[in-house]
């Protein structure tokens, strides 16, 4: 298992989420904070491969390219149709930062 | 009877078919290019046209809304054609995608328009509207082609997402371009009442 920093707690809070491309695990991450939790996600939409934001007042994930909605465990909300679902990371905090674990 | 001829010549840094993607793929005209489409739907496709409705604003003037059908036909391998009719003026857009280096293209589009009668008086305004229409389009499109060429090098598949394991995250073959794209179901949609929703062909829009 690789661990890779991805961003300082800090950086977290005055933004609604952050994006960053990981080149050693070849994957655009979105990491965001909700009230209890904080989140890593792959920002690559699987329908098209689209940019995913989060959406902080209704907290759900959208692409802005087909408009597709996923909730936070990642399934799409908005075409059921629609079974592929963003990838998780999971992640530990040491020293306020924030590591992906892969 | 005037006819309008322009033609626009660009390079980008993706595959031809890339860009035929992205011209095809007309489900992102509502979300990239929001502020221009209003409205789009597809009332038929297959493996060589797509018939779309639109509904859109006109550059600089956003308050005047136009409805119009576009067909849009692949005529050759890097040719698209769309024949649109724009407040009733018959208008032909020719898209060109050429490779012209590994993951490079070049890009032509040639728009004519024919003016006739009392049409003719807006041929002025069409024809300053035009550079401003095709630069936003682009603009708005570049970053999308680009992130759509990155992620095609990753082996990402359409409704998969990328390879699970890091390792298969890298492509380095041709870039495919097959139609009809696939398409997300529209499963309320107003449209699958309506006469002309798949036309001619069961299942074109799944």
């Amino acid at each position: 298992m690789i661990k890779i920093k991805i961003c300082n707690l800090s950086q977290l809070e005055n933004k609604n989420y952050l994006v960053k491309w990981v080149e050693k695990i070849k994957d655009e991450l979105i990491v965001f904070k909700t009230d209890r939790k904080i989140y890593i996600k792959s920002s690559v939409c699987p329908h098209f491969g689209g940019p995913i934001a989060y959406n902080k007042n209704e907290n759900y994930l959208y692409c802005a390219w087909h408009g597709l909605r996923f909730s936070l465990d990642g399934k799409c909300s908005n075409q059921k149709s629609f079974k592929a679902c963003l990838n998780n990371y999971d992640y530990e905090i040491k020293d306020n930062y924030i590591f992906v674990k892969k | 009877m005037k006819i309008l001829d322009v033609t626009f010549k660009r390079k980008v840094n993706c595959s031809a078919n890339v860009c035929l993607w992205n011209h095809w793929d007309g489900d992102h005209l509502n979300y990239v290019h929001g502020g221009i489409y209003n409205e789009t739907e597809i009332f038929y496709e297959d493996d060589r046209v797509v018939l779309f409705y639109h509904r859109m604003k006109i550059p600089l003037i956003p308050f005047i809304k136009v409805s119009t059908i576009d067909m849009t036909v692949l005529k050759d391998k890097n040719t698209v054609c769309t024949y649109g009719f724009q407040f009733g003026i018959p208008s032909l857009s020719t898209a060109t995608y050429k490779d012209i280096g590994k993951d490079k293209c070049s890009v032509v589009v040639n728009y004519k328009f024919k003016f006739s009668g009392l049409k003719i008086l807006l041929y002025p305004l069409i024809k300053f509207l035009l550079p401003k229409w095709n630069d936003r389009t682009w603009y708005e499109d570049l970053p999308l082609k680009l992130r759509r060429q990155k992620i095609a090098r990753l082996n990402f598949k359409d409704f998969k997402g990328l390879p699970i394991n890091t390792k298969n995250r890298k492509f380095s073959g041709p870039i495919n371009f097959r139609l009809p794209i696939s398409r997300l179901k529209k499963s309320d949609n107003k449209l699958t009442k309506h006469p002309f929703y798949n036309f001619g062909k069961k299942d074109a829009h799944t």
